[in-house]
Parts: C-alpha cells; sequence; structure tokens
C-alpha cells in the first residue's frame, strides 16, 4: 500500500519535474542568477579586502530571492494549471486519491525548488571561490534550512492555488514569504503599546503565519559563524514538516469535494 | 415503435420504481447505475446550486454499449462527471459494478475519454501513457509493450517520441482514446468520443471500438455524430434538460444510414419534449 502510494506520487512529481525542465524554466532562472552575482561579483575585481561580507550577503540574498521565486511560481501553477489545462480528468480518472495528486505534485514543486537551490548555491559559491572566498562548514546548514522553508513554501503555495487565482496566489505568498522577517519585527515592536484584543490578534496572527526568517542563515555565513547546534535545524526541520504538514491538510480538505 | 422500447426500461421519468429493476439485473451488479442523480453547480459559496442534472435514473448492464445523446447543454458532461466522481451530486448515487463512484476501486474499472482530451504538451505519448499506466498500478516491460501497441492502434506509431505540444486537435484526440484503453477497462466512458477526428480518424476510431466490444467491455458514450452512435450501440439513452427523455434499442430501422432514421428519432423526440413542456408551462 505505501510502495503503491510511493509510486504515485513519485510518477505525479516525475512529470511535473520533467515538464518544467522541459518549459526551460530552470534555464532562465540559473541565467538570471548568474547575471546577478556575476554583476556583484565585478566589484571584487577591484579588489575584495573588505568587501567578503557585502560580496557574500549579495550572493546569498539572491540565493534567497530567486529559489523563493521559483518555489512560489513552480507551486502557485501546479494544480490550476492541470483545471485549466484539463489534463486533471484523465489524471484523476485513474485509481488515485485527490490528496495523491496534491502530495505528488507537492513533491514535484518541492524538488524543482531544491534543483534550483543547489544550482544557484553552486553558482554563488562558484563566483565567491572565484575571488578566493569561502564559505565556511555553516554553508551547508544555510542550505539545509532553505530546504525545509521551501518546502513550507511549497505547501503554503500549493493550499492557495485553490482558494484564489493563480496570480493572486503568486501575490500573498510572495507578501507572507517576503514580509515574514517584516511581520516578526513589527509584531515585536506593537506588541507593548496595543490594546488587549490587539495583543489577542497580534499574539495569534504571530503563531498562525508561518516564520520563514527562522529558517534564513545566510547573515551567519557572511559573517563567518559556526555551525550552529544539530538540535537547532532539528528544531527547524520540526517546524517546516509540521506547518507544511497543516497546509497540505487545509488543501485536502478544499480539494477533496471541489466540482472540477 | 412501441416493440423497439425496452421492456424493463432502465431509463424513466424521475420517481419512478426504475432503480430496484437495475439492481436486480442477472449476472452480477450493473455496470454503471444511475439513482436519482441530481448535479448542481453553486456559483457563490452560499449560493443556491443551478442544477443541471435532476433526478437522473439509468443503469448499464455489462457487455452493453449505451449512447449518452442530448443536445448542447442537456447535462450529459455533468452525468458523465458524476460517474468519474469529478462532482459530488447533490442527491442520488452513482455505482460501478457496485462500488461508489469516484472511489480508486471504481476507477480501477474505468477508462476515461474526457469531453476536450488535453495531455501535457511537453511530454510525448510514449511518457503520457507511462505516467497514466503507472497511476494505473501498471509498470516494467509490460506498460512499455502495452503503450507501444495501443499507439500503433490509434495510429500513432512511430509518433511516439514527438512531444505532443506539435500534436493536431485529432492526434491528441487518438491518444485520449489509447490512455482511455490503458490496463484493459471494463467499462470505458467516453465523453463527445469522435470530437475532433477527420473522417479517417473516425472510421479507426469505430474499428477499434468494435474491437473491445467484441471482447465484452461495456461502453458508455456521448457524442454528436448519431452515425457513430447507430453503428456502434445497443442502445441509446435520450437526456434533455438534465431529465431522462426515452431510450430506444438499436434496430435496423434506427441504423439505417447516416441523417436518417436515428436523426430523424433523435429530433423529433426532442421536439415532442420541447413541446410537451412547453404546454406544461403555459398550464
Amino acid at each position: 500500500m505505501i510502495v503503491r502510494k510511493f509510486v504515485i506520487w513519485g510518477a505525479l512529481a516525475q512529470a511535473a519535474i520533467l515538464e518544467a525542465i522541459r518549459r526551460k524554466d530552470l534555464y532562465v532562472a540559473v541565467i538570471l542568477s548568474v547575471l546577478m552575482i556575476g554583476a556583484a561579483a565585478t566589484i571584487g575585481s577591484f579588489g575584495v579586502k573588505g568587501l567578503e561580507i557585502f560580496l557574500k550577503d549579495v550572493a546569498l540574498t539572491v540565493v534567497n530571492l530567486l529559489s523563493i521565486l521559483m518555489a512560489i511560481l513552480f507551486a502557485a501553477r501546479q494544480i490550476p494549471e492541470e483545471v485549466s489545462r484539463r489534463t486533471v480528468y484523465p489524471l484523476l480518472a485513474r485509481p488515485i486519491g485527490r490528496g495523491d495528486l496534491l502530495i505528488g505534485k507537492f513533491l514535484g514543486a518541492f524538488a524543482l525548488s531544491a534543483v534550483a537551490l543547489l544550482l544557484f548555491a553552486l553558482i554563488a559559491a562558484g563566483a565567491l571561490g572565484y575571488y578566493g572566498l569561502s564559505v565556511g562548514a555553516i554553508f551547508g546548514q544555510y542550505l539545509l534550512a532553505r530546504l525545509f522553508s521551501l518546502a513550507l513554501i511549497c505547501a503554503m503555495t500549493l493550499m492557495l492555488s485553490l482558494f484564489m487565482t493563480p496570480s493572486a496566489c503568486v501575490t500573498i505568498s510572495l507578501l507572507l514569504t517576503l514580509g515574514a522577517q517584516t511581520f516578526s519585527q513589527a509584531v515585536l515592536l506593537i506588541y507593548g503599546p496595543a490594546s488587549a484584543t490587539g495583543k489577542g490578534i497580534l499574539r495569534a496572527a504571530y503563531f498562525v503565519l508561518p516564520h520563514l526568517d527562522l529558517f534564513d542563515l545566510s547573515k551567519k555565513v557572511s559573517y563567518g559563524w559556526k555551525p550552529v547546534d544539530s538540535w537547532v535545524m532539528g528544531a527547524l526541520l520540526l517546524y517546516a514538516a509540521l506547518f507544511s504538514a497543516v497546509f497540505l491538510s487545509i488543501a485536502m480538505l478544499r480539494f477533496r469535494r471541489q466540482a472540477l | 415503435m412501441n416493440q423497439t422500447k425496452l421492456q424493463t426500461a432502465n431509463v424513466m421519468a424521475a420517481g419512478e420504481p426504475r432503480a430496484e429493476a437495475s439492481k436486480n439485473l442477472p449476472g452480477g451488479p450493473p455496470a454503471l447505475c444511475i439513482e436519482n442523480l441530481c448535479v448542481g453547480y453553486k456559483k457563490s459559496l452560499f449560493g443556491t446550486p443551478n442544477r443541471v442534472v435532476h433526478n437522473l435514473n439509468l443503469s448499464v448492464r455489462p457487455g452493453e454499449v449505451v449512447g449518452f445523446l442530448g443536445p448542447n447543454g442537456a447535462g450529459k458532461s455533468s452525468t458523465i462527471k458524476s460517474i468519474m466522481g469529478f462532482v459530488v451530486p447533490e442527491t442520488g448515487s452513482v455505482s460501478i459494478f457496485g462500488h461508489s463512484a469516484g472511489s480508486t476501486l471504481a476507477k480501477a474499472k474505468i477508462g476515461y475519454l474526457p469531453e476536450v482530451a488535453l495531455y501535457y504538451p511537453f511530454l510525448t505519448p510514449m511518457e503520457t501513457l507511462t505516467l497514466y499506466g503507472r497511476l494505473q498500478g501498471l509498470g516494467g516491460s509490460s506498460l512499455r509493450d502495452e503503450a507501444m501497441e495501443l499507439l500503433e492502434r490509434v495510429g500513432l506509431k512511430g509518433k511516439e517520441k514527438l512531444q505532443l505540444k506539435t500534436f493536431s486537435k485529432g492526434m491528441q484526440q487518438r491518444l485520449g482514446i489509447a490512455q482511455a484503453l490503458l490496463g484493459s477497462p471494463d467499462l470505458l466512458v467516453l465523453d463527445e468520443v469522435s470530437s475532433g477526428l477527420d473522417p479517417v480518424g473516425r472510421r479507426h476510431l469505430r474499428h477499434v471500438l468494435n474491437e473491445i466490444k467484441e471482447k465484452g467491455t461495456t461502453i458508455f458514450f456521448s457524442s454528436h455524430e448519431l452515425d457513430e452512435v447507430a453503428q456502434l450501440c445497443d442502445r441509446v439513452l435520450l437526456i434533455a434538460n438534465g431529465r431522462a427523455v426515452d431510450e430506444r434499442v438499436m434496430d435496423a430501422q434506427l441504423r439505417g444510414g447516416i441523417g436518417s432514421a436515428l436523426e430523424d428519432y433523435f429530433i423529433e423526440t426532442l421536439a415532442k419534449q420541447e413541446a410537451g413542456t412547453t404546454r406544461e408551462a403555459g398550464r
């Protein structure tokens, strides 16, 4: 039974990956990252002394932004495109559940995002290495934490895509993802002077919305920190798994009885 | 005309006790059984559903080939979507060989061709059939062999490595037929089966469907091509405005050539239904 499920999810994910590769989505993102990181790295030709942190910061910011963008774009189109293209009918005519389709699509979007992240990271590490800058052991943890956050972002975007139009889904997902850090800081600032009701709302929002800023170890990489304790990575994994499971469950509840 | 009407009518007007009769068909459960089906679509979350199928009852025996006819907007596709579990009925039930529609057990017995067959434009026919085959529980060399055989059967041999974005509508429809036949289903549900096919493709399709029919596969299909229906069906069911209107067992007279008896029957029956509805509305 479990093996059969993995075969189904694997087949759906594989089709999603194959399609994205043939659509050349990844190529565009890779070219874009080479251009952006390359442009920033030209500063290094004037001598990198004193600019190490800046260069690392720029390279990792590009990796962060592009990987988030790719994850949202991949996940946002999975189900709506299946429905609008009508390819969902022959898929769901097979002996699979709608939940299987959602999980397969989630895995496909996550795998694509992971490949994109690794490509961007490779380009960034290559550009930094060209100027003799090393990223240190924490770079591995940075990538792992980004992978966890990408899983969460894919699950969230997939869920939102079942409630709104694709463009609205992309906009809201970008706002929630990129605004996560600002939101955390804003809550801390306005929590003190807020009324009791306001505090309740803020507290609820603080725990309901995912804190994607927790997964960003790029500053630690830029400033050459030592690797964080393994329990921190474990906690991040748990946090991402919990939120992803909640988002996918909401998506399943929505998709289960949706007329196609 | 009455002689050609099926004695144990499986399709009747709403409220008539035909569901029990269809349950007691000899040789196990019917291939397809629809009881008091009502389908409606909500325009908004709290809005009243716009009902498109009203108390529909029908049953199809194993091995039977049944044509599901009706004008545009009659409710054919909504009924077929209920059979596939794509829409949840407001009331009523649909079962396939005794399994509830939409369940994996029911879907394991069905091969389905959607109304407008579109497939992944960046995959090849072979990759498409492999994907559907794996979802069906098939795999390995047997899946590859079956996919190749099906592509040959529908006239796509030599095109198995082309991406589907290069395919015409007719070629996509042929692929659609191939995917519906994958895994030798017990019941074929075909929505607008000959849509997009040229005359050669239609003849080819008729040949394929006749082969399947001879193997004893149950076929339930909708089509506007009455010639197609006349040559394939054992029985036709008529639906209009979401309601079952009539059914007929196909005979030599109804099969009598293109644009003749079946077309006359189709148009006359619908005209009578329309006149009846207008009279009732006038009272």
